[in-house]
Parts: C-alpha cells; sequence; structure tokens
C-alpha cells in the first residue's frame, strides 16, 4: 500500500493499527505522508483516539448485592471438585459437562430412558407371548415413582399385574409419563441452566425418543387389541 | 521492587479456600467481584453477567487446586473469567441465533433513529459479539491480537480487522 492521494482513503482501515502500534516500519511513515494531505482520514484517526481513551475509561461495575449467597451455595467441597481446567485443550464447551447440575439431570434423564425401554421391551415381551405378566421390578424403578396400573389383555395376563382388556391404551400411558416426566425433568434443568447446548442435545434426544416411543407403543396397543 | 516481586495480596486466603475455606473464598470474591462483573457485562451483555460472573466464581472455586502460585490470584482469575465468558457469550450466540435468527438479525441492524448517540456501555452492548469481544479485550483488559486470535480461534489479522471494525462503529455510534 504506496499509494498517498488525498481521496485515496483505503489507509483508513490500517488506523487502529497505526494507533495501537502494531504497523511495519514500512508502512508508518506511508501512513503519515497520507494523513499529512488527508483530513478526512486525520479527523477518523482522531476520532478513533477518543473512541479509545473513552471505552478504557469506562467505569468499572460494583458486584450486584446479594450474589454471594447464589454463588456460596454452589461451591462444593474442595475434595470433590475437579481439577482439570484446561478449557482450550479439551475444547471450548468441554467443561459444561463439569456441571453437576447436568450431569444429575443427565444421569436422571437416561435412567428414565433406560426404565422406559424396560417396560416397553416388558410390554413387548408380554405381547409376544412369552412371558404372561410384567416383571414385579417395574413397581420399584425410580424413587418416589408410583407405577400406574399396568392392564394387558386378561386372554395374555399371568400373575397379580393381570387385568381386564378393556382399556387398550395403558401401556402408552406407562410409556409416555415415563418419558414425559424425563422431558420435564430436563426441561426444568434447562430453564435453570439455559446456556447448555449439552443440555439441549439432551432435551432433543428426548424428544425424538418420545417420538419413537409412541410410535412403537402405538403398535404395541394395536397388537394387544383382541 | 518490581510489582510483579511484591507478594501476591490474595496468598493466604487462596491457600486457605484451597482446603475448602468458603470464608477465604468469599473474601476472594469480595476484592475481585467487581472486576468480573464488570468483564462479564461487557463480553455477555448485561442480561447475561450475573449468571456468567457467578459461574466465573464457581470454576475458579473448583479448580482452586490447580493454583500454583506462579501468576498472582488476580491474574490466575482473571484469565479464567475471559475462557468462562467467551463460552458463555458463544453458548448464547448460538441459542440465539438457532432459536430466533430474525431477533439476533434485527438486533445486529444498524439504528434506523437520527439519536444514535449512547454511552459506551451501550455502544460496547450493541456490537456484534464477535466485535465486542475483540474491543474488549483489547482495548479494555489489555490482549495482545496474538492472544486474542488464540482465545477466539481466529486469526490475527481477523483480530486486527475485528478491532478496527468495532472502534470505527462505536466512533459513529458514540461521536456522530
Amino acid at each position: 500500500m504506496t499509494t498517498s492521494r488525498e481521496d485515496d482513503h483505503s489507509w483508513q482501515d490500517r488506523l487502529s493499527e497505526y494507533l495501537d502500534g502494531t504497523l511495519t516500519s514500512a508502512e508508518v511513515p506511508a501512513l503519515e505522508e497520507h494523513l499529512n494531505i488527508c483530513e478526512y482520514c486525520r479527523g477518523a484517526l482522531a476520532d478513533l483516539r477518543t473512541v479509545v481513551d473513552r471505552i478504557q475509561r469506562d467505569p468499572a461495575d460494583p458486584a450486584p448485592p446479594g450474589a454471594w449467597p447464589r454463588i456460596a451455595r454452589r461451591l462444593a467441597p474442595q475434595s470433590l471438585a475437579s481439577t482439570v481446567p484446561d478449557y482450550r485443550a479439551r475444547g471450548r464447551f468441554a467443561y459444561a459437562f463439569e456441571s453437576r447440575t447436568l450431569r444429575r439431570i443427565a444421569t436422571a434423564a437416561s435412567f428414565t430412558l433406560t426404565f422406559v425401554s424396560g417396560v416397553w421391551l416388558g410390554a413387548a415381551i408380554c405381547a409376544s407371548g412369552l412371558v404372561g405378566s410384567l416383571p414385579v421390578w417395574l413397581h420399584f424403578g425410580l424413587p418416589g415413582f408410583t407405577p400406574p396400573v399396568v392392564r394387558i389383555p386378561s386372554s395374555m395376563a399371568r400373575g397379580p399385574l393381570a387385568a381386564d382388556s378393556t382399556d387398550d391404551g395403558p401401556l402408552a400411558r406407562l410409556v409416555a409419563q415415563g418419558v414425559e416426566q424425563a422431558l420435564a425433568d430436563a426441561e426444568r434443568a434447562f430453564r435453570a441452566q439455559p446456556a447448555t447446548p449439552e443440555l439441549q442435545q439432551v432435551l432433543r434426544q428426548l424428544a425424538v425418543k418420545r417420538k419413537r416411543a409412541h410410535a412403537r407403543v402405538d403398535s404395541l396397543s394395536a397388537k394387544l387389541k383382541p | 521492587m518490581t510489582p510483579a516481586l511484591l507478594p501476591d495480596p490474595d496468598e493466604r486466603d487462596v491457600a486457605r479456600a484451597a482446603q475448602g475455606d468458603t470464608d477465604a473464598f468469599q473474601r476472594l470474591y469480595l476484592a475481585h467481584a467487581g472486576r468480573v462483573y464488570t468483564l462479564a457485562r461487557r463480553i455477555v451483555g448485561r442480561d447475561l453477567a450475573d449468571d456468567a460472573a457467578q459461574d466465573v466464581f464457581v470454576h475458579a472455586w473448583e479448580h482452586l487446586a490447580q493454583f500454583r502460585g506462579d501468576a498472582r490470584f488476580s491474574t490466575w482469575l482473571h484469565r479464567i473469567a475471559v475462557n468462562v465468558l467467551l463460552r458463555h457469550a458463544e453458548v448464547a450466540r448460538r441459542i440465539t441465533a438457532r432459536i430466533a435468527p430474525v431477533l439476533l438479525d434485527e438486533l445486529h441492524a444498524p439504528a434506523k433513529s437520527e439519536d444514535t448517540r449512547m454511552d459506551v456501555d451501550s455502544a460496547l452492548a450493541r456490537l456484534a459479539a464477535g466485535l465486542r469481544e475483540v474491543v474488549v479485550l483489547h482495548d479494555l483488559e489489555g490482549y495482545a491480537h496474538e492472544e486474542i486470535a488464540d482465545l477466539l480461534a481466529i486469526s490475527i489479522s481477523a483480530s486486527k480487522m475485528r478491532l478496527h471494525r468495532g472502534r470505527m462503529l462505536m466512533r459513529e455510534w458514540l461521536l456522530q
């Protein structure tokens, strides 16, 4: 860039570098030559000095009152703390997985989905006629979980879970409740911690699994109809 | 004695906090919260600043065992803050772009009003995130373009270009 014509403002893109002293020794005299004859670029340079000065005088904020208690609640005992903070080496998003909240939610969601899958599998086995009743452990799958009444056709029912065949969608409700609960848990976590791409991914995966689960249950319900 | 050789005023509290003393960590928080919140406001914007700044301190707490005292605690904390805040900014940008690209365009569209003069805070907030991060890191935090390029995974020339573009936009909003 050697031009120094008054009407050529191509140097304007280099004014910040000139201001910061990062132009090469060969470029500085060429730009200064242009500045000598170009009022427009001189004005832009003066403005940039003012802008940088004003940016650097931007006052600092005080910490918001009441912030510490919220932070204190999130401090885990040091013995449980992670010791791998090199985000750049591990990728800029890696540390999101260190979030205990996210891990808890992901674990809960996976557990719930696994449980739901087990329900569906058990139901499918029943429907296939290989086994006549759903396994008892279904009732004790999750802490605090109240199992819905599982109804299967009386023609296939044997054991304590047997019921009548009047309801053609109980398994659908069972599966749907499990998946919906997992979704609700994940959505609550998302609201509490929205800036977490991994949680969004969990939500998307849950949504896909919900769709598949409903499709499978529809198919199963059709088979269960007398 | 150069400043670098002066004892770190946070040394005692850092040692105690590393042993799990939350009172000591609270003192560290009180000493540095202003700077971290200011940096958060400048990088992620006022709306997200509180949550992002909290994350900075939680991460600092979780990684205190890695602080070796090679640099001052304030320097170490600042580096963590920049990393955490840049991640927040990028996540926010991705979410916004995914959820409301039209809104994002509107946010970054030039103002139509004649009265575009504003203060530095508002002008910084109005810059697109990619420009704002470079302006904040360079002009406010004193980072070199090489460091910024490394942090943001961009080229040095891109960092220089973003800085100049950000300054020129702020010139327009602040002075004209």
